[in-house]
């Protein structure tokens, strides 16, 4: 058997863009689960609760840290696992998929966070969402658009976020943010 | 280096840091804080512009956004800008203009003849005179003649940014309507912001002689304006609200000039208010009278900004005419700065406090009069005078030699963005202008853009307007308006409509850059334009960078004049985004060059790179179109690539291919009801090829579906649908069936898929480490198992592109590259192949497989495919299945899916030919070619075509004929499958 070399979804990306008040970076998640269910089922929120130790959020809410778990659309939520140890290793998709319906889709993202005072001027470059509003009360996702890509956005701190954006579109989601760190540092 | 015109005092200008410019080739000076206009004033230039038809002289009408002449193509370092108006242009050391339209220049224009053919050149000349032979023919000896500026091709703006933000109330102006609106809002803690295009707040205060609040109005601007950044309003200065769109969204054009050298003038905002205050102004007309287009005829308001703002005093010996009575607060200023002054007025009887102004200054005022003609071609050197009623030039019974003729012929409230906002105007007499009437939107109008034009007016309307967006956003206002007091309480009231002179045999020019006449607005109504959309494009009048601002209202009411109509009546055209032109280098921000438009890649992307791939884009996913070698070119590549699939074995990397699990109780029931084929008899494990239909029964997608277990299905959309497959899914759970528990996950990005193809393609599977039982038995064709490759989790399907027996291998993501190097390496003894996209095309086309797209358009039924047993025998309903029995749908002559063999020995038809036949004397197309090849393991070309009753035909082995470019060739309908027609090599 010949061993397979992983490559992340940030791998050969070029250099992240080095400017004054913002940093970027690739953060590889253990684990990026997608969970189907009725939001009233009560059978399958004491499952999740059971497996994960999470009450099911409402749209915009992020429930947890690590695991943490947030709202996806109808009836469906996004697991994001930052670490095996804590999510129980490679058996939490087995794990679940007893319970309830869910896909495997870590390698499907890129996760970039951001941080630093300028955040959320090149966030403002890159979504119509409402950023001041949404940091006021920091620990929000939004399902939306960002860099003209499908994303979601995860607001943790008031000046930390991350952004997931299909992987497939991780060179240009990459180039867009040097870009637009470039285009920051001119401004006044 | 002298300034003729400059005064001693006053301006913002800073005379202690002069600054030295080109124009036309010729050097001068002027100061920090000139625009560009203010210091050619200031020099006593007069021609700045030669008009776009007749390639008139023409001077600064203006000295703001409306200036319609002076447009200027402008070098500064390594900036360049084709048209920008001079009135707007910070001057700048070393900044170097040209007038555009002229040639060579702007004093010697060859084509200023033009002018003498005027009489031989109406409205509609163009339109009507250069139709034969062909237009094309003339177009491009009338395009040097026209346009404007040109751009310099090695000029590239390095790319801009744009921003979101919201805010609670944007108020567009700061001038008293503004500033009091902003001033008001602010004092609810609410976040504002107030843009103006100008450098400067204060808008009218920065030139009209007044006192707001005990202060000089000028000084009470800028304090305001300080308060308002303490109270932490955002104030964004030289910026344009450049467009106003549904929900409360406008675009903001902020010019940066400190911007560090290398970096964008501007940045594009974004911007949603809850509420929107607009106090945009209103721009003075001109009178329309013989010869109003010389150089030094200039708005009355225009000329005193120049004197105020600027020290730049236009003209010495001056003439003011006007129809109102701002005209009078004009000509205070022009003499209170030196000019000779004389004022004549249309009205015969203006206000007694007037007059008695007037004298107390010693400007001499004629009423009752209008001028009826100008001295002098590139610039005033006298006007005569008459009665107003006056209707030859020679009824003129006064001549005065002036330099400057300043006209003022009423306001028109800037209501450029109100409209595109969707509010409706109303036509005032009182102001003889059109003013808003109902608003579309969550938005206020305030003071002179509001037709209010005195300042107490303006200030209490702004606070007002403050105050009600406050009050809708559930804050109180506790401040009170600023009071403000005119030195002379003129504010632009009782004006008299006068909106052309009478007389008849001269040109009296209404749209000054379109050059546009009212003679031109008459021919227009007698043609039959009595509509004001017909007359804007038969005319030109009001269009293009102009947007109408000095000659919509003039050339409506004159319009209105020839059609016996009240301006009212008449109605305005639409106004239309932007307010003024701006670069498509801001409208695309950071989305140029490679980021113009987003792209996929593939998981094993650089390993497609190490082999010399060519990728191409297909759909948004830049794949392998082929792996050319050596010396090879790409045709080379791509016949030698089908090749070794038929012979030995192939490589695609297929992972684009859509990965949309279906999950939940009722998935089974959930995709019988959405797709053709019959989906609920699918055992767990085994795959089926399906169509999706449109409700119309016109096929959408195709794709292989798994059911991976009982409540699990696994679709596989084609590459470049994928996301709308999805969107449909979503679409017809939650809008039609919500009550089916079932759920939606896109995959497709988490795996990396590779298809292996070919007679030794289970060769290459026996080198391959795998957990999964890919015998046969175990796995025949259309089936599928988990388990794991090379120690990672893996699926492996029998299923195939090609017509070979084919394996899919999906393993994560992550592994793509790595698995793709370690297939193509244990492959290299059995010939194993990379093959792209283009190859692929031509397999798949030997077999007859169809591309949804390209082989089907926007009228194909699936049994215009031939796959006619779900109709038949699927009994629930499915999505399309109705329109499938429309009397249309069974009709014998529909186009039907065939091959076409070349009969000749001319190569492949030319994808997209049409099959003809002959009906009588016509030659009718009966279909066309909608893939075609040369294929290299027939050698012969290969082609599918949609035919009308194509099937009938090949049932009768029928010619056809194949028409392009003039040639016909012939071709014999035959079945759409070329090669293996029994399916053999799917499992050899």
């Amino acid at each position: 058997m010949t061993e397979l070399t992983a490559e992340g979804a940030g791998a050969d990306l070029p250099p992240a863009r080095e400017i004054e008040g913002l940093a970027f970076r690739v953060v590889d998640l253990a684990h990026i689960v997608m969970i189907s269910g009725e939001s009233g089922d009560q059978a399958f929120a004491k499952a999740l609760k059971k497996a994960v130790g999470l009450i099911l959020p409402k749209p915009g809410e992020i429930a947890g840290s690590d695991p943490s778990l947030l709202w996806h659309g109808p009836g469906r939520w996004l697991l994001l696992g930052e670490t095996e140890s804590k999510t129980g290793g490679e058996d939490l998709v087995g794990v679940l998929s007893q319970e309830m319906a869910v896909s495997d889709v870590t390698d499907g993202y890129l996760v970039v966070e951001l941080s630093g005072p300028r955040l959320h001027a090149l966030l403002a470059m890159g979504t119509s969402l409402d950023l001041g509003q949404e940091a006021a009360a920091s620990g929000r996702s939004a399902v939306t658009r960002f860099a003209e890509l499908p994303a979601l956005l995860l607001l943790l701190e008031h000046e930390r976020a991350r952004i997931l954006v299909e992987r497939a579109s991780r060179a240009y989601v990459w180039a867009w943010l040097n870009r637009a760190a470039d285009a920051l540092r001119s401004s006044v | 280096m002298t300034q003729p015109n400059r005064l001693a005092e006053g301006g913002e200008i800073d005379r202690t840091k002069p600054l030295s410019f080109l124009f036309e080739g010729q050097g001068y000076e002027g100061y920090a804080g000139d625009t560009l206009a203010s210091a050619l004033v200031a020099n006593g230039v007069t021609l700045v512009g030669r008009s776009f038809k007749y390639h008139r002289p023409r001077g600064f009408f203006a000295a703001g956004a409306e200036e319609p002449n002076g447009l200027m193509d402008i070098t500064l370092g390594a900036r360049h800008e084709p048209n920008a108006r001079a009135t707007m242009v910070d001057l700048a050391d070393g900044l170097i203009a040209r007038g555009v339209n002229a040639d060579p220049d702007l004093q010697s224009d060859r084509h200023a003849k033009l002018d003498r053919l005027s009489r031989f050149l109406p409205a509609g000349f163009y339109y009507k005179t250069f139709m034969r032979p062909t237009w094309a023919q003339w177009e491009p000896r009338i395009r040097r003649l026209a346009g404007l500026g040109r751009l310099d091709p090695n000029s590239v703006l390095p790319p801009h940014e744009l921003r979101h933000a919201q805010a609670d109330v944007l108020v567009v102006g700061a001038g008293p309507a503004g500033l009091a609106a902003a001033r008001a809002a602010a004092s609810t803690g609410l976040s504002v912001w107030l843009v103006d295009l100008e450098r400067r707040a204060g808008g009218q205060l920065l030139w009209r002689r007044a006192e707001i609040a005990g202060k000089p109005a000028a000084d009470w601007a800028e304090s305001c304006l300080s308060d308002l950044r303490d109270a932490g309003v955002t104030v964004l200065l030289r910026t344009m609200a450049a467009a106003y769109y549904d929900q409360n969204r406008i675009a903001l054009l902020e010019q940066r000039p400190a911007a560090p050298d290398g970096w964008p003038p501007e940045r594009l905002w974004l911007l949603q208010a809850k509420r929107v205050i607009l106090a945009t102004g209103a721009q003075e007309r001109p009178l329309v009278f013989p010869d109003n287009d010389r150089p030094g005829v200039m708005s009355a308001a225009a000329a005193a900004t120049y004197v105020t703002r600027y020290a730049a005093l236009p003209g010495r010996k001056v003439l003011v005419a006007t129809n109102n009575d701002d005209g009078y607060e004009s000509a205070l200023v022009l003499k209170k700065a030196g000019a000779e002054v004389t004022l004549s007025d249309i009205r015969t009887t203006p206000a007694k406090a007037l007059l008695t102004a007037m004298d107390a200054a010693e400007i001499p005022v004629i009423q009752g009069h209008q001028p009826l003609a100008v001295d002098g071609s590139k610039a005033v050197s006298g006007v005569r005078i008459g009665r107003t009623s006056a209707s030859r030039t020679k009824d003129a019974a006064i001549a005065q030699e002036i330099d400057l003729l300043c006209v003022s012929g009423g306001w028109s409230p800037a209501v450029h963005l109100f409209s595109q906002s969707g509010g409706k105007l109303n036509y005032d007499p009182k102001i003889a202008g059109f003013r808003p009437k109902t608003a579309a939107q969550e938005v206020e109008i305030a003071g002179t853009a509001n037709g209010s034009f005195g300042l107490g007016d303006c200030l209490r309307e702004g606070h007002e307007a403050g105050a009600a967006s406050a009050f809708a956003l559930d804050k109180k206002v506790d401040l009170e308006a600023p009071d403000g007091k005119e030195e002379t309480p003129f504010g632009g009231q009782a004006i008299q409509a006068f909106w052309r002179s009478r007389v008849h045999n001269a040109r009296q020019w209404v749209d000054f850059q379109n050059d546009v006449t009212a003679k031109d607005v008459a021919l227009a109504a007698r043609e039959g334009y009595v509509s004001v959309e017909h007359l804007k494009r038969y005319t030109t009048l009001g269009m293009a960078t102009d947007q109408g601002k000095t000659s919509n209202v003039n050339g409506l009411a004159i319009l209105g004049e020839e059609t016996r109509r009240q301006p009212g009546e008449v109605g305005t055209t639409t106004f239309r985004p932007p307010y003024l032109p701006l670069s498509l280098a801001a409208v695309a921000g950071l989305r140029r060059d490679e980021l113009v438009a987003t792209r996929r890649e593939l998981p094993a992307a650089a390993a497609h790179r190490e082999r010399g791939a060519a990728f191409r884009e297909y759909g948004n996913w830049a794949r392998p179109a082929c792996y050319p070698r050596g010396e090879e070119t790409e045709a080379q590549a791509i016949q030698r690539e089908a090749l070794a699939v038929r012979r030995q074995a192939g490589l695609l990397d297929g992972s684009s291919l859509g990965k949309i699990a279906v999950v939940g109780p009722d998935a089974a029931t959930f995709v019988n009801r959405l797709y053709y084929n019959r989906l609920d008899n699918l055992a767990p494990g085994r795959l089926r090829y399906c169509l999706l239909l449109h409700e119309t029964g016109v096929v959408m997608d195709d794709g292989v579906v798994a059911r991976l277990s009982d409540e699990r299905f696994l679709l596989s959309p084609s590459s470049t649908h994928t996301d709308h497959v999805l969107h449909m899914l979503e679409e017809w759970h939650q809008g039609e069936w919500p009550d089916l528990k079932v759920g939606f996950h896109d995959e497709t990005q988490a795996w990396a898929t590779f298809s292996v193809s070919g007679p030794r393609a289970k060769e290459v599977m026996g080198a391959l480490a795998t957990t999964i039982n890919w015998t046969d038995a175990a796995l025949p064709h259309m089936a599928l198992a988990d388990g794991s490759v090379e120690g990672v989790p893996a699926r492996i399907a029998r299923v195939s592109f090609t017509g070979e027996r084919g394996y899919e291998i999906s393993v994560p993501a992550r592994y793509g590259g790595a698995l793709w190097r370690h297939l193509l390496r244990i492959g290299r003894p059995f010939g194993l192949t990379p093959f792209g996209i283009e190859a692929l095309s031509i397999l798949r086309a030997e077999k007859g497989y169809i591309l949804i797209g390209r082989d089907t358009d926007g009228t194909t039924l699936p049994q215009d495919l031939g796959m006619e047993g779900p109709l038949k025998r699927k009994e629930i309903d499915y999505v399309g299945r109705r329109s499938l029995w429309l009397s249309d749908a069974k009709r014998e002559d529909r186009r039907q899916l065939v091959g076409l063999q070349v009969l000749d020995e001319g190569g492949p038809f030319a994808n997209g030919a049409h099959a003809v036949e002959k009906r009588g004397e016509r030659t009718a197309s009966i279909g066309y070619v909608t893939s075609s090849y040369h294929s290299p393991h027939l050698g012969k070309p290969v082609a599918l075509a949609l035919v009308a009753s194509g099937r009938a035909r090949l049932a009768a082995e029928a010619k056809i004929e194949v028409f392009h470019l003039g040639e016909k060739r012939p071709a014999r309908v035959v079945s759409p499958c070329f090669y293996d027609p029994k399916g053999r090599r799917l499992n050899d």
